[in-house]
């Protein structure tokens, strides 16, 4: 055979991650924001509903001069930090422990299929008793949010490992241990790591409702707080930063996945 | 005359689906089959799909063990995945996350061949089956063919006594596929091995074995064995070559009888497709 029919033509199977912004998208969000403009503009709502774009822009210079919008940031992420790693590090391992092993699958599953429907927000009280308010509550908080898609993205990892790459290293000479982490492992990491990005994801989400009620910082905190201040324009800056982190940590996230996950990035076609 | 190397006795093996007790369906895949391979023969065991020739071959390879019946290689009884087998799937199946040199390495780490022996072995092994150049690729980068190659790389890299092929050429094209059976024929002229060959193409059966066991549809047992004394390289346009795979496809159309499963069936069409393998001259 020559080699002639060998040069694959190479694409991205991560291509969302490179794209631009569809002109679509970009004419739908100026619409929305004539339509805001407009609806603060005539008068329609009322500021104290709806900050009009001149007060947000307004609310958002002084809150980032001042070091607010910054300091709540880093509050916010501060929590998610701590309370996603401790998740990834006791959901990957359980999880791969009760994907490899069907006994260990078969005790552990019906705890976790009762646990998981359970919102984060129903552990607020409980952490409010053991932890108090804090730092710590809002990242228990994220810890158990994260905690599920983390899990069960690694079970189905593990458990998805085919068969037949199974029989081919077990073929191969591969001791048992190799079975596990120089087979199965790898095969589950595209899983494990949107099960990371998921995980991620939802933590982002919780983190903001926690900080509402037990926090006195943080994004969560801002928007709660602006709220009864009256801050109309600093709600948005707060929901904005918001938006824009969680975006970040999406991209970062898809990021992490194509580093790692390159042998795949590369796909023969026809 | 030489040992035997594989031999089988008398295998059964049902399959029985899971489910409640009463629901539970059984289905016998194997009855009575026994072979005995000779030490360094190339035997082929030819059948329709569904007769079980794959499910012989895992058994051997120790992935499935047998309902009842004994399967001895090397004149030890077979229970596990061993040594002395080595075995390449009809779909080329490699680890997709390894470059091809990743593959190949795989088994030697495994086997825990010293680190200064393992990349000269990688190269020589890659060198046989015609990929130098490609180490680096990941599988997914190749075409099946290629990755077939390196599948036998990987698998001959681990020094098998016994080599396990399970229509190892069925998934490519046509042209790929004779260029691959001669490709085999130079790579086993130079690693002494014993091969069994699960195929359904009578024409690739001629082409490669010493020796044909004919295998009937469901439940799988050996009609009968065909010695192929067509000396090498073979030719598939000699006279003999003809002769003896229209004599084998007789004997299959016939061993199967007018309700029998696949190439069976006495209907133009499947005899045609049956006789595919001859056209290709």
């Amino acid at each position: 055979m020559s080699s002639e029919d060998l040069r694959p033509k190479v694409y991205s199977v991560f291509g969302a991650v490179n794209q631009r912004v569809p002109i679509g998208t970009l004419i739908i969000l100026l619409l929305l924001f004539a339509i805001w403009n407009g609806l603060s503009r005539f008068g329609i709502v009322p500021d104290y509903v709806l900050a009009s774009p001149a007060s947000f822009m307004e609310s958002l210079s002084e809150a980032i001069r001042s070091g607010e919008l910054f300091g709540h940031m880093i509050a916010s992420l501060q929590r998610v930090f701590v309370g996603f790693t401790i998740a990834m590090f006791v959901a990957v391992p359980t999880g791969v422990l009760m994907g490899w092993s069907p006994s260990v699958g078969r005790t552990l599953n019906p705890i976790v299929e009762a646990l998981r429907p359970v919102s984060s927000f129903a552990y607020v009280p409980i952490g409010m008793m053991i932890f108090g308010l804090g730092f710590t509550l809002n990242a228990f908080v994220v810890y158990i949010a994260s905690f599920f898609p983390i899990l069960i993205n690694t079970i189905q990892g593990v458990r998805g490992t085919e068969k037949r790459i199974l029989e081919f290293a077990k073929l191969q000479g591969a001791r048992p241990k190799s079975m596990l982490f120089k087979v199965a492992l790898p095969s589950a990491l595209p899983s494990i790591l949107t099960g990371l990005r998921v995980g991620m994801g939802i933590a982002w989400m919780s983190i903001i409702a926690t900080e509402m009620i037990g926090a006195k910082s943080g994004l969560g905190f801002l928007i709660y707080n602006s709220a009864w201040q009256l801050e109309m324009g600093l709600i948005l800056v707060g929901v904005m930063a918001i938006a824009v982190i969680g975006l970040a940590l999406n991209r970062l996230f898809l990021l992490i996945e194509r580093k790692a996950l390159s042998w795949r990035d590369h796909l023969v076609a026809g | 005359m030489s040992k035997d190397v594989i031999r089988i006795d008398s295998v059964d093996k049902v399959f029985t689906t899971n489910g409640s007790k009463k629901k539970r369906s059984s289905l016998q895949v194997l009855a009575d089959f026994s072979i005995s391979v000779k030490e360094g023969e190339l035997f082929c065991l030819l059948g329709p799909s569904g007769c079980g020739k794959s499910t012989i071959l895992r058994i051997i390879a120790g992935l499935e063990s047998p309902t009842t019946g004994d399967v001895w290689v090397y004149g030890r009884s077979v229970s596990d995945v061993h040594d002395m087998l080595g075995m390449v799937f009809q779909e080329p199946t490699l680890l997709p996350w390894r470059t091809i040199e990743g593959n190949v390495y795989f088994g030697l780490e495994e086997r825990r061949v010293p680190k200064a022996e393992r990349k000269e072995k990688v190269s020589e092994y890659l060198e046989l089956v015609g990929l130098e150049g490609f180490e680096h690729h990941y599988p997914q980068q190749l075409s099946g063919g290629m990755r077939q190659r390196a599948a036998l790389a990987a698998t001959l890299a681990n020094k098998p006594k016994v080599l396990l092929l399970d229509e190892p050429f069925g998934a490519l094209d046509a042209l790929t596929r004779l260029v691959m059976q001669q490709e085999l024929l130079r790579i086993l002229e130079r690693a002494q091995l014993t091969v069994v060959l699960v195929t359904h193409s009578i024409d690739e059966a001629v082409f490669l074995a010493d020796r044909i066991a004919i295998v009937s549809p469901r439940p799988g047992k050996v009609e009968s064995t065909i010695v192929v004394d067509i000396p090498r390289p073979r030719d598939r346009t000699d006279p003999r070559f003809a002769k003896l795979s229209q004599e084998i496809f007789e004997l299959v159309v016939g061993e199967a009888g007018p309700n029998g499963n696949g190439v069976g069936r006495k209907d133009p069409a499947s005899e045609k497709a049956m006789a595919g393998g001859l056209a290709l001259k």
